[in-house]
């Protein structure tokens, strides 16, 4: 196993109260496989994600609890100096907006290097080298001259290679993209898409894929985890989430995705407003807007019940077996 | 690059141009200066032989053309106050105090104020920001009159650390310096901060530290260059204004700088000073804005090859 996230919690704290911005999301990630990480917007997909590499916004953000383990060896409890090694190192992460993600004062040579003489200490000549390879690597046509450009000289397509191009210099075995695609345009997204998979094929690094773009998940994703206001309330393989979705909110989230069929009809969209992560319901934070809702559901938070191999839900409906085993001991 | 500084050169040039232009003709709404030169008993035939000595019974378009002549050769006349002494020779003695008051100054402010800024910014809410921001709107509350008077009463009067007053020998510079550069520094102090607030929250910021970079080299590298951009032009605005206006600070320590010269020429519509002095600290102030458009087209490659 390459990455074993166990019970993750990460709070904010706020003048109006405590946000619980991830509260308690375990999952595991295998060499060269990639999961999908899909929910609404401040569901805590992005805040997940920093927290694996420690860089959750002090002295308002903090990492509560839970365990991150990295081929075996747990990040939570290195020193700040030995996780620098790790960023960069061993987990890099896309963002989402390549425009503002690249530092529009140095050139595009100067950021690709800076990564590789931290965690390789190339120097000169070898270090250049370096990053003209990564460069071509990622596709980028005449590398060598490119170093010389600075981000606002080439294009939105060109600047993300160059954002994967800094994230892979190093050869990470965890590879985060933060919804790296949303701000390309259709065919400039297929081609990366396509560029990181056959990346992942060479260099057979874990991925985390974090979007809200379902079709990409169903592409590009071996497993899905679903997440609902700092939660993962369900994750199963691509095809188990897709075919026999068993959260009334992925069931949802699937039913909002346009199919050629249904273009006559209105839009679908999932009803009602994701909770504020300030003051969450005391029973599940999906109840308000499930079409399923049940009394028990207002109530009590609900235990994890496993559907299938590996596929697993958080939800009275499938779990109520769970409350009743409970009271038997 | 080089079309650039040339276009910033012609900028330059024509606003200087307008500069004294409209300098020229300002200064004469302000009214006659002979009715300053002479006693009220003098009958007007004399005024108007000293209007006709200086060339103010011309007029004002040939004054103009006069006035532009000279530009040209250098000579800015001679001073209507101090009779005979031109102002070129006036204000030579007044450019090198003013011009060492006003460097010590910034460089005092911008030791103080970067650091501060910054710091401030990456610990805002916490104690250290709260220091920070009492020492600059101190610095910027505070009128310079009552620090400098303090300072002199503590450091010069009762310690008896530096000179009261004047310009002589090294030491006479701190105290003056400290006073304009504590309230130059203020400004510059929460324009940095604000601004690395909003540069540290950027998402270049964010790619730095998950490249594993240094923090120090995370703040001073990638946020710092990217701040500093509105923090140079206002600092260069600053000590533009700084060379000719620091009256107060001139005054509390009877320093000879041009802020001094000017507000005596204004009181005295002594006209060729106003318009020499004006014309060095406006030119200077021109000059100021046009390095500091280099050094953004130095810190941001943007601008360098955009326009």
């Amino acid at each position: 196993m390459l990455l074993e996230v166990k019970d993750l919690r990460v709070q904010f704290h706020t003048r109006r109260g405590v946000v619980k911005a991830v509260d308690g999301v375990s999952f595991s990630l295998d060499r060269g496989e990639t999961l999908g990480l899909v929910g609404e917007s401040g569901s805590g997909k992005s805040v997940s994600c920093m927290a694996l590499m420690r860089l959750v916004e002090a002295p308002a953000g903090r990492i509560v609890g839970g365990s991150v383990r990295l081929d075996g060896q747990e990040l939570l409890d290195l020193s700040e100096r030995e996780m620098r090694q790790i960023r960069g190192g061993q987990i890099s992460l896309i963002l989402q907006d390549p425009l503002s993600s690249l530092n529009p004062g140095y050139t595009v040579g100067n950021q690709v290097a800076e990564a590789i003489r931290i965690h390789q200490g190339l120097r000169g000549r070898a270090l250049r080298d370096s990053v003209v390879e990564i460069l071509s690597q990622v596709g980028i046509p005449q590398a060598e001259r490119r170093l010389k450009q600075y981000p606002h000289q080439m294009s939105g397509g060109m600047r993300q290679r160059v954002a994967g191009a800094i994230a892979l210099s190093c050869r990470p075995s965890l590879l985060i993209a933060d919804e790296p695609t949303t701000s390309l345009d259709a065919t400039v997204q297929a081609q990366y898409l396509r560029l990181l998979s056959e990346l992942q094929q060479e260099f057979r690094f874990g991925m985390i894929f974090v979007t809200h773009d379902l079709g990409i998940v169903a592409r590009l994703c071996d497993r899905v985890a679903v997440m609902y206001a700092g939660r993962i309330v369900e994750t199963g393989s691509t095809r188990q989430i897709f075919n026999e979705p068993a959260h009334p909110y992925a069931k949802a989230l699937l039913a909002t995705l346009p199919s050629v069929e249904s273009r006559k009809k209105r839009l679908l969209t999932v009803s009602g407003q994701p909770p504020l992560a300030i003051d969450l319901p005391p029973g599940c934070s999906f109840a308000p807007r499930c079409p399923e809702v049940m009394d028990i559901c207002r109530k009590e938070f609900p235990g994890e019940a496993t559907t299938g191999d590996r596929h697993r839900v958080l939800c009275w409906l499938h779990s109520p077996s769970e409350e009743m085993s409970l009271s038997a001991t | 690059m080089r079309r650039f500084v040339l276009a910033r050169l012609a900028q330059a040039v024509v606003s200087i141009f307008v500069l004294i232009t409209v300098l020229f003709f300002l200064v004469r709404l302000t009214g006659d200066p002979v009715e300053r030169m002479i006693p009220p008993q003098v009958t007007e035939e004399m005024a108007n032989q000293l209007k006709a000595a200086y060339g103010l019974d011309k007029p004002l378009i040939v004054q103009y053309g006069v006035f532009l002549g000279g530009l040209v050769t250098g000579d800015l006349g001679t001073s209507l106050y101090f009779r005979g002494r031109t102002v070129g020779e006036l204000m030579s003695l007044r450019i090198l105090p003013s011009l060492e008051l006003s460097f010590f100054s910034m460089v005092f402010a911008l030791l103080i104020a970067l650091p501060l800024g910054v710091y401030a910014a990456k610990y805002r809410g916490r104690g250290s920001d709260y220091v920070a921001r009492i020492f600059s709107i101190l610095g910027g509350a505070a009128p310079s009159f009552l620090v400098g008077l303090v300072m002199l009463r503590i450091f010069s009067v009762q310690l008896q650390w530096f000179p009261t007053g004047g310009r002589e020998g090294l030491w006479s510079v701190v105290l003056p310096t400290f006073t304009l550069g504590w309230f130059v520094s203020a400004g510059i102090m929460r324009l940095t901060r604000s601004s690395m607030l909003e540069s540290l929250y950027g998402d270049y910021v964010k790619l730095a530290r998950i490249k594993g970079v240094r923090e120090s080299v995370v703040i001073w590298k990638h946020a710092f260059k990217n701040a500093a951009l509105p923090v140079i032009t206002y600092a260069t605005v600053i000590f533009a204004a700084v060379i000719g206006g620091a009256i107060v600070t001139e005054y509390v320590f009877a320093w000879p700088g041009l802020g001094s010269l000017l507000i005596r020429a204004v009181i005295q519509r002594d006209f060729p000073v106003i318009q020499g002095s004006v014309i060095l600290i406006g030119s200077a102030f021109v000059l100021c804005n046009f390095l500091a458009d280099l050094a953004y087209a130095w810190i941001n490659p943007k601008i360098r090859y955009t326009r």
